[in-house]
């Protein structure tokens, strides 16, 4: 009989102007698969990074065998038996498989670490798992699926209790996903739970046991799989009445401002057709891994496609680079700012211009009182919070921080913006100022592709629509024809066919 | 006292929130720590010799502040990118010597662009290795290092070279109203430096380069440009120190410049030049140069021998890199 | 400043060994003076000191640092050592006394590296400038001379036929190599190198390790200072200059990366032979030393190209030549 030995106690996570999780519980019993689902943001990610130790919850209790415990660090998350599978592989690419999966745990003899000991148990737990891989072969010519393989061997091995997967068969194919399913049944028989996290509706039905669907950081609440149907999980993911009001003026939109025929790039994006016309805000939706982010970058230049063509303002140009996008009045608010789109150290001011130097100082030289001016100018546009132009923007709210880089492609006189993301990570108010903006901006004639993971955002603000999925657009709709239900049935499962 | 004065204006700055103050308050004190240090340094000079307070003394130690100046600055800007340039001192040595040649055989202005053209030349070669070829910039400028030294070497064959015309000495030697050339060469190319990183749209993407490269590049900044530049500049401010110690020393041997590099970074990351990239100001590898000017000479008058001096800069570079960590990254710009 | 972009091509030992053999027969074939018994020792003795250096040097590299102070380090410990034998210590004293020397100065910079989080080449540029300081400041900038007569044999002396350095960089070799390859200390190294994060969620203390490894090369810099000294017959301030420029040309020439993650003690043992075989080349055709580091240094960076570590197809680099 299943028993719970793992449970949550109202998790409160907080970062700096940002909820993202609230009182969140959570029940984990012993051999079962329990799914984790929720679009982006909703909260799967940080949950599962509290259970792996990456964070610490700013409330909450964790309960481990009924005894409160603190998950302080990924170190001690492994040695309860807690064993994240990230895709970002803990895996040493120049140690042999062996080596992988017992590392930190090396077998003793007496002439130092037991090699035999090694090969010996890793042959007889990859056996168990369906895989003959030699085990001194080095993990680097491994594929995707196998190096999957030798993180779940290292958490048997470690006598793990919660197998914690995130999204492990995006990379897989059908022959390996099934073979990873075998897997997981036989991890259950032993009593191994496992956290699924994924948004593949098939697979949650062929191998949950139990869901947990979360949305916008609160539990929405956990079923057992084989008491609910697909579009009840759907509306559990979306069902959210929409109280915000979008500020947008919606106008006939003229000529076409951006258009992709065909585009493919050699690693995700297959055949790509969209355009954004003068006027209006489209939007991009997708889950993770959808190829949204590989598209901002593609059309900015800081990618390259093999295929179709790409053109800008009806003009088609050669090797794409940032410098030349800016030139023809393009600009790209990049997803994470603090990454690649601000210079934290920097002032405000020099943060606004820092795209439009060569625009407003042709001569080389800057005169500060003139860029004074001109940062002030659009502080006041964009009504960025700060006691002046030399304030250094690390320490500016995150609603602040978005606004500057705002004003950054306002100062370049961008009419064709890439919003990655707009309203990530900032407050409420701020989040009703840069909608404001983006409306503003469209109405004076411009254009913004807006890619975001908020449903209400692209259903409130998107004339149109696209929904891309595992690297493909996958539908176009227009301004009414939407819900959230239809928007995300298409970003989960490709299609609108479901039971 | 001041501070209690500047602890004043902060609180009533509505606008900073508490732990904002403790953080401006603590970079405030690190920020007037080296004049702290200076303030020192001079009184310990004076202490253990009174002379020391004389006119021609304070000239000594401003002209030699000047020198140290203007090599730092070439390297400092390297810093500010976030690279490192360890081949100044060898180039500085190989453009003397290559100078010195040519003053004697051809005249002081073949001389003199020759010099800057080694200087030029190497720069470039460390600024395209760096960018193109995407090695560490420590890695390759050390490898010029030791590839210029070598050719300095095998340029002079083991002979110095003295003697050159006054007109050539004025570089090095001479004197403007009574003050040395150099003092007014390193007031101008504080000068220079001061309007590039403030005043001009390259030395703005100097800083940003080196605050986020990352960004810098989201932001259609060409950082190819800006790095190859300042290699380039550096190369060429190296080139250009070289005529100078060969003006001040009236000869030009092999092993000119030995060790300068360490000098220079010295006086930078001891000036507020964060190792990191993107942050400080010329005016503080003003400062630097004069703090490690002022500990040179008090190590002399100590009667320690100059050769405790890679020592202690060596341990001033990590003590200030060590204090660097715990400032948070601020451009200034 | 992070994202490491190098595109890796590793050359396998068939290649770095036929390029050995290669010079190896050019060289005898060309330059009569090369094939002597007397040319190969001689390349021997000078390569031992190098090859202690690289060691350690390709360990520091492996977990992705570098370090810059190597020749000082093994200046000072050379000193040292001749301090204490010119006072009439005991050899063994003496002997310890200069390896301790050598232990504690990477000691040191490995704590500033791994608890002061100052980054590989300014902390090791900092100990470079130190120990060079310590060197010429301590003895006035003089040599240490006068050392007992006995000791000029442990450089110069042989083990049957195989010059007592050599020995040393075998025992060298051998034990390192039991290290890595035998304990959880290669391991741990090549983890730390490769993927640090997966290191540290499976218990290996990031730090202490980075401690050891400064430790150790420090360690070897001072076995390497011992044997300059016997040498040389005197312990001198300045030797060793550029050493850890070779080292460094040995380990990317015996196919370790730069970025760390990989690397062959093995492989960087026949670099240091390739450089040697090619110092002793030039210097047989009558290219002063000063030459053949130059030559050395452009032909590492063709290789570097070759070998296609020094090229980048990172996304947000290209088109970026506008």
């Amino acid at each position: 009989m299943n028993t719970t030995f793992l449970e949550l106690i109202n998790i409160i996570k907080d970062f700096p102007g940002v909820r993202a999780l609230n009182n969140v519980n959570l029940k984990i019993n012993t051999g079962e698969v329990h799914v984790l689902l929720g679009e982006n943001g909703a909260g799967k990610s940080t949950l599962m990074k509290i259970l792996s130790g990456v964070y610490l919850p700013t409330s909450g209790k964790i309960l481990m065998d009924e005894k409160d415990i603190k998950i302080n660090n990924p170190r001690f998350a492994r040695e309860i038996g807690i064993s994240p599978i990230f895709q970002e592989m803990n895996i040493v690419p120049y140690l042999s498989v062996g080596e992988n999966i017992f590392l930190g745990r090396e077998p003793k003899n007496r002439l130092g670490v037991d090699f035999n000991e090694i090969n010996k148990s890793t042959i007889r737990v990859l056996k168990r798992l369906g895989m003959g891989i030699k085990p001194n072969i080095l993990v680097k010519d491994l594929g995707i699926a196998q190096k999957q393989m030798i993180e779940i061997a290292r958490a048997i091995l470690t006598k793990s209790r919660l197998v914690i997967m995130d999204e492990p068969t995006s990379a897989l194919g059908e022959i390996e996903t099934k073979k990873l399913f075998e897997i997981i049944r036989s991890l259950k028989k032993e009593g191994i739970a496992i956290l699924y996290i994924s948004h593949r509706l098939e697979e949650i039905f062929e191998i949950g046991d139990k869901v947990t669907v979360l949305r916008d950081g609160k539990l929405v609440d956990t079923v057992n799989i084989k008491e609910v149907t697909k579009s009840k999980i759907i509306t559990m993911m979306v069902g959210r009445t929409i109280n915000e009001i979008f500020p947008r003026n919606f106008m006939t939109s003229g000529e076409k401002v951006l258009q992709l025929k065909n585009v493919s790039s050699r690693n995700k994006l297959r055949n790509i057709n969209l355009k954004v016309c003068k006027g209006e805000i489209v939007g991009l939706y997708g889950l993770v891994g959808a190829g949204r982010t590989e598209l901002a970058q593609i059309l900015f230049g800081l990618d390259s496609f093999n295929d179709g063509y790409i053109e800008i303002f009806g003009k088609h140009i050669e090797k794409l680079n940032p410098i030349k996008c800016i030139k023809i009045g393009l600009g790209l608010l990049p997803e994470d700012r603090h990454k690649n789109g601000l210079c934290l150290g920097l002032s405000v001011k020099s943060n606004i211009t820092k795209s439009s130097l060569e625009m407003e100082f042709p001569s080389g030289f800057i005169s500060p009182i003139k860029e004074a001016i001109l940062a002030n100018r659009y502080i006041q546009e964009c009504n960025i919070i700060t006691p002046s132009v030399n304030r250094i923007v690390e320490y500016l709210s995150g609603g602040n921080q978005q606004k500057t880089m705002i004003a950054q492609w306002r100062c370049a006189q961008s009419n064709l913006l890439i919003f990655d993301e707009p309203t990530r990570g900032i407050d409420v108010g701020a989040k009703v100022e840069v909608h404001q903006f983006m409306n503003a901006h469209v109405n004076k004639g411009n254009s913004i592709l807006m890619i975001s993971s908020e449903l209400p955002e692209i259903l409130g603000m998107s004339d149109r629509i696209y929904i891309m999925y595992r690297g493909q657009i996958v539908k176009e709709f227009i301004r009414g024809e939407a819900n959230q239900e239809s928007i995300i049935q298409f970003a989960i499962m490709g299609s609108e066919k479901y039971e | 006292m001041m501070l209690n004065y500047i602890s004043k204006k902060l609180f009533n700055n509505k606008f900073l929130l508490q732990e904002e103050y403790y953080k401006k308050l603590k970079f405030l004190i690190l920020k007037l720590f080296p004049i702290f240090i200076i303030i020192n340094l001079l009184i310990i000079l004076a202490i253990i010799s009174p002379e020391f307070l004389s006119f021609t003394n304070f000239i000594n130690i401003i002209r030699q502040t000047s020198l140290l100046f203007v090599l730092s600055a070439g390297m400092s800007l390297v810093i500010l990118t976030g690279g490192i340039d360890l081949s100044m001192g060898s180039v500085l040595g190989l453009a003397g010597c290559i100078g010195a040649t040519l003053i004697k055989s051809y005249g002081n202005l073949i001389g003199i662009m020759g010099a800057m053209m080694i200087g030029l030349l190497f720069g470039a070669i460390n600024g395209s290795i760096i960018f193109y070829l995407k090695l560490p910039s420590f890695l390759v400028t050390y490898g010029t290092l030791q590839i210029v030294r070598g050719l300095a070497i095998a340029y002079m064959g083991g002979n110095v070279i003295w003697g050159f015309n006054q007109k050539f000495r004025f570089l090095g030697a001479g004197t403007f109203f009574t003050i040395p050339i150099p003092i007014i060469t390193g007031f101008i190319i504080f000068l220079l430096f001061y309007l590039i990183l403030y005043y001009t749209s390259f030395g703005r993407k100097v800083y940003i380069v080196g605050n986020n490269i990352s960004a810098a590049i989201h932001s259609g900044i060409n950082i190819g440009k800006t790095i190859l530049s300042v290699y380039i500049i550096a190369g060429s401010i190296a080139a250009f120190c070289g005529l100078i110690y060969i003006s001040r020393l009236n000869s030009a041997e092999a092993g000119l410049g030995a060790m300068f590099e360490l000098d220079a970074i010295a006086a930078a990351v001891v000036g507020g030049i964060s190792i990191k990239g993107g942050s400080g100001g010329i005016f503080g590898t003003v400062v630097g140069a004069l703090i490690i000017t002022l500990i040179k000479n008090v190590l002399n008058l100590l009667g320690i021998s100059s050769l405790w001096q890679p020592f202690v800069i060596g341990i001033s570079i990590v003590i200030a890199v060590l204090i660097d960590q715990l400032i948070p990254k601020k451009g200034g710009v | 400043m992070n994202k490491n972009l190098l595109n890796i091509s590793l050359p396998n030992i068939p290649e770095i060994l036929y390029v050995l053999i290669f010079l190896l027969i050019i060289l005898g074939i060309f330059i009569p003076e090369f094939r002597t018994i007397g040319n190969i020792l001689n390349i021997a003795q000078q390569g031992a000191v190098l090859a202690i250096i690289a060691l350690g040097s390709c360990i520091i590299t492996i977990i992705g640092g570098i370090d810059l102070s190597l020749g000082a380090v093994l200046s000072l410990a050379g000193m040292f050592t001749a301090l204490l034998l010119k006072e009439n210590f005991n050899l063994i004293i003496s002997l310890m006394g200069g390896i301790g020397c050598g232990l504690i100065c990477g000691l040191i910079t490995g704590i500033i590296i791994a608890y002061g989080n100052v980054p590989s080449f300014v902390a090791t540029l900092g100990m470079m400038s130190m120990a060079r300081g310590i060197s010429l400041g301590l003895f006035d900038g003089a040599t240490i001379s006068g050392l007992p007569k006995y000791f000029r044999n442990f450089a110069n002396g042989y083990i049957g036929v195989i010059p007592i350095p050599i020995v040393i960089v075998l025992i060298c070799y051998v034990i390192l190599e039991y290290l890595m390859k035998r304990e959880k200390f290669g391991i741990y190294i090549y983890a730390l190198g490769g993927n640090q994060n997966a290191a540290r969620c499976c218990g290996i203390n990031s730090k202490i390790l980075t401690m050891i490894v400064y430790t150790i090369g420090g360690l070897l810099a001072g076995i390497a200072g011992i044997i300059m000294v016997s040498r040389l017959n005197c312990g001198h301030p300045t030797v060793g200059i550029g050493y850890e420029f070779e080292a460094i040309v040995a380990v990317v020439v015996g196919g370790t990366p730069l970025e760390g993650g990989w690397g062959s003690l093995g492989r960087t043992l026949i670099g240091v032979i390739i450089i040697g075989v090619l110092k002793n080349g030039l210097m047989l055709l009558g290219y002063p030393s000063y030459w053949q580091m130059a030559i050395i240094g452009v032909g590492v960076v063709l290789a570097l190209i070759m070998a296609n570590m020094a090229f980048i197809k990172s996304k947000e680099y290209i088109n970026l030549q506008t």
